[in-house]
């Protein structure tokens, strides 16, 4: 069981080690700058010189696509742990103390979970002036409700454990039951879960660049390029929009399925 | 005595798990049958292997055959007539073997309806409260309304037991009918269910863990370890002819008879990491 | 069960309050001017210094979220200062569009996801299991408004078959005057067949692009739910009573899986609301969400701060009516409480 278990996650882990060779290696072996505009070739299709063609002002699609993708690896990296520290601490607050700080902490995330994620992530980015960053900062407080509940109820489930009322009734302090028993269990399913949040954040990120609130224009971001693609979408320069957008289709469903096949064999325990 | 149900050499797998290891017995119509045996034994697997439902991960050898037809019918449709109609069941936990957002009344319709196709809702109703009443559950008209929360462990067991009578079956399997329910209520549903069986000359096969209930309703005994049938003996030669697992079986029971004992506890008969081999 | 409403009600205000207070706290005091937000990049001081008055924004925070509130629920929501009109008209008017393409996307997301969940669940192949699978990841894992564009490419520049992005109708054919404002119902009501046609054609695309994160979800939900009780008891139970295995899958465990997926409502409503924004621009469907990415491209914030606290409002409503609804159905919490 165990090994058929394990076997399961070779397929994603390669999906994933391939994107991450792809565009973190791509760099070194396709040298052109992604922000160098061209004129005398504007709108080629994909060639040998430009293998995913170029856009309107002669940038080289391939160079823009490899920087994009480095740019949404690290801010699904970002968002992933940006989110995970402060929601796993407010998690870990509520359920450790209890009673009304408790309450009101979970009713704060409540009110948060309320906003469909991405519509959170553009109020954040409005509010803040717009930007790659204050977008990213957006999906980020978007996922603490993820983040917090999760916790939450991780610890709530470990203190219930009878080893863990045991050694509390033996005089075990606040601080060794922390360390020793709720954050080897707690810790475990945080990880696994915040998988999930990567692909979350890649392709919400890409979703705010698409109405114009996260990196702005001549930044390489997949979603931006899409939305510089759309107006020659229909007269025949598919490779504006197709390139960029099958990167973002890759390395969501890489890493989402990852993230489900973690679950599975880790037993994390997702509450939706 | 024509046998009612033969088994022959059946083994029945999970993966690498054995849970029955060619068993064979016959079971003479009109035989009430006791199968006994410690959690594990393979009991219950016996019960859904005559009924061909095991899950689909089950590997099955061997033969079952039911009134000289082998069991389970390829044809789905004729197999889903002889469950019900032929061979009734009755589960071992009343709490999970209700629909919980469906009647009573819904449920024994089903079964009823299961069993006789073209019939009228006005059947299925006079049918149902035929045998709550049977089975002992008054207002029976009202109660087909409530749901399966609104009844206890026992009530719902006795509504259980009218659900596999509805299709009048020659034989009747009954896995631990009486296992989920506390001692009071555990020997009234016994009665009603030995009274349904008696009156109707139906075969019974009572999977237990509980030799208490042999001698209440038993004309046969089986006894079960390890997924192997390892006694098959009349009530009557039970103490005689006892096999020493069912000896010991047998003196593990507690009784109110001899307070201030420990009851011995049954030595292990199997090799060390049976259940890994083949 | 009064009491269960109750506590439903509290809850639900303190996370509408909750979410007010995100709203306004993002929008409001983080570091940039609400005025100027408001009134977009090219206005006046002038303008400015008297909007500010008009909206309070000299005044202590808490007297700023008391107006904020009392605005919101009022329904005044302030004007759009590049399309002149008050919010709360131009959201009513662009609404029906919006509405249409939701039910049409709920509507698409739910019977694929149904199909393929009983689908899976009757047959047990590897083949009817996987299928569905794929397809739930790819549909969680494709950006929406890219697979809009790539759906318009193929459907309608390479094959033909499909309308443009031209939004409801096609250029020149007058809208049914009909009482809803949802074009394929009014065609139907006034006898419109030929506009009913074109109404629905032109919303095939754009309702399946959004039905694609709903179908995904719903489809995991609904696939988990019958998973967790093809091995109960009561199953097992009904096959034995001889029942066959479709009419057990359908009449005894569909409906046990389908209650809980009702608690799922608010989250796809949200869903809808939020992919309706993508992808209405890549339609350009004149609903509300095309207005919202209108409002973001010429930095004109008044329809967007609404129609976010507004999704969020109707995420939290539509919980509490799901509780009661669910309190009013499930036949364990009908009956005064769980009694075991």
């Amino acid at each position: 069981m165990e090994q058929g278990g394990y076997r399961s996650l070779r397929i994603p882990a390669v999906l994933c080690l391939a994107l991450a060779a792809v565009v973190l290696g791509g760099g070194l072996f396709w040298p052109l700058d992604p922000l160098a505009m061209d004129f005398t070739t504007t709108l080629a299709a994909p060639s040998l010189a430009h293998p995913m063609g170029t856009d309107a002002t002669g940038r080289d699609v391939l160079a823009r696509f490899l920087a994009g993708g480095r740019l949404s690896l690290l801010v699904g990296t970002v968002v992933m742990f940006g989110g995970l520290v402060p929601g796993a601490l407010l998690g870990l607050l509520a359920a450790r103390t209890g009673g009304a700080l408790d309450l009101i902490l979970m009713r704060i995330i409540d009110g948060i979970a309320a906003f469909p994620p991405i519509l959170l992530a553009m109020a954040v980015a409005i509010g803040l002036g717009g930007g790659l960053w204050t977008a990213v900062l957006g999906v980020a407080i978007s996922t603490l409700p993820f983040y917090a509940r999760l916790m939450r109820s991780e610890v709530l489930r470990v203190q219930s454990y009878p080893f863990v009322e045991a050694a509390e009734s033996m005089g075990a302090s606040p601080g060794f039951i922390l360390v020793w028993h709720i954050a080897p269990h707690a810790g475990s399913t945080m990880l696994v879960q915040s998988a999930s949040v990567f692909g979350y954040a890649i392709i919400t990120l890409a979703g705010l660049g698409f109405v114009g609130l996260g990196a702005q224009i001549p930044t390489p971001e997949w979603g931006v390029m899409i939305t510089g693609g759309m107006q020659y979408a229909l007269t025949g320069q598919w490779w504006l929009t197709i390139f960029p957008g099958f990167g973002i289709l890759f390395a969501v469903v890489a890493t989402n399925l990852l993230a489900d096949r973690l679950s599975d064999v880790l037993g994390g325990r997702g509450d939706a | 005595m024509t046998a009612l149900l033969e088994i022959k050499e059946l083994s029945v797998r999970f993966g690498a798990t054995a849970a029955l290891r060619s068993i064979s017995f016959n079971f003479a119509a009109g035989a009430q049958l006791v199968i006994v045996g410690e959690s594990g034994s393979g009991k219950s697997t016996l019960g859904l292997s005559i009924l061909g439902l095991l899950p689909r991960t089950a590997e099955v050898i061997g033969k079952v055959r039911f009134r000289g037809a082998e069991l389970p019918v390829e044809d789905d449709r004729a197999m889903n007539r002889i469950r019900g109609d032929s061979i009734g069941f009755i589960h071992q936990d009343p709490m999970s073997a209700f629909s919980p957002v469906h009647t009573i009344g819904t449920h024994l319709f089903r079964a009823f309806r299961a069993n006789h196709p073209g019939s009228t809702r006005r059947e299925a109703e006079a049918a149902a409260i035929r045998l709550l009443d049977e089975v002992q559950i008054s207002r029976a008209r009202e109660r087909l309304d409530h749901y399966p929360h609104q009844y206890s462990g026992g009530m719902l067991q006795r509504v259980m037991i009218a659900a596999a009578l509805i299709g009048n079956p020659a034989l009747l399997i009954a896995d631990e009918p009486t296992t989920a329910l506390d001692a009071t209520t555990q020997a009234s549903v016994l009665r009603v269910l030995a009274n349904s069986v008696s009156d109707r000359g139906m075969s019974l096969m009572l999977i237990t863990h509980d030799l208490g209930v042999v001698a209440e309703v038993a004309t046969d005994v089986a006894v079960m370890y390890g997924g192997r049938l390892i006694q098959y003996l009349p009530i009557a030669d039970l103490p005689a002819a006892a096999h020493p697992y069912t000896q010991a079986l047998l003196k593990a029971r507690p009784s109110f008879g001899r307070r201030g004992h420990r009851l011995p506890t049954i030595a292990d008969l199997l090799p060390a990491g049976w259940d890994a081999d083949a | 069960m009064p009491k269960l409403i109750a506590s439903r009600l509290l809850t639900s205000i303190l996370a509408l309050l909750g979410a007010a207070a995100f709203a306004f706290i993002a929008i409001r005091v983080a570091p940039g001017d609400a005025a100027r937000l408001t009134l977009g990049a090219f206005a006046t001081d002038e303008a400015i210094a008297s909007l500010r008055v008009e909206m309070g924004l000299d005044r202590p925070l808490p007297v700023q979220f008391w107006i904020y509130l009392q605005d919101f629920v009022t329904g005044d929501w302030g004007r759009s200062y590049s399309l002149g009109q008050p919010v709360s008209q131009l959201l009513a008017s662009r609404f029906p569009a919006t509405l249409e393409l939701g039910l049409y996307a709920f509507a698409m997301a739910f019977s694929a996801a149904l199909a393929m969940a009983l689908w899976g669940a009757h047959r047990q192949t590897p083949f009817s299991e996987r299928l569905p699978q794929r397809l739930a990841l790819f549909a969680l894992g494709v950006p929406q408004f890219w697979f809009g564009l790539v759906s318009l490419m193929i459907g309608f520049e390479l094959l033909g078959l499909f309308p443009g992005p031209v939004g409801r109708l096609p250029p020149g054919m007058d809208a049914p005057g009909g009482p809803t404002g949802l074009f394929t119902i009014d065609a139907l009501l006034v006898g419109e067949i030929g506009t009913f046609a074109a109404a629905f054609h032109h919303l095939i695309l754009p309702a399946a692009t959004l039905a694609l994160l709903p179908f995904g979800f719903l489809y995991r939900l609904l696939r988990a739910n019958l998973a967790d009780m093809s091995d109960a008891s009561f199953a097992l139970v009904a096959r034995a009573h001889g029942q066959s295995r479709l009419r057990v899958l359908l009449k005894t465990l569909l409906p046990n899986a389908i209650i809980p997926t009702l608690t799922a409502s608010g989250l796809i409503f949200g869903q809808l609301l939020a992919g309706s924004v993508l992808v209405e621009r890549v339609f350009n469907w004149p609903g509300a969400g095309a207005l919202v990415t209108q409002g973001v491209l010429t930095q004109d914030y008044s329809v967007v701060q609404t129609f976010i606290l507004l999704s969020a409002a109707v995420y939290i409503v539509t919980n509490l009516l799901v509780d009661i609804v669910a309190a009013l159905i499930d036949p364990r919490l009908r009956s005064g409480g769980l009694q075991r």
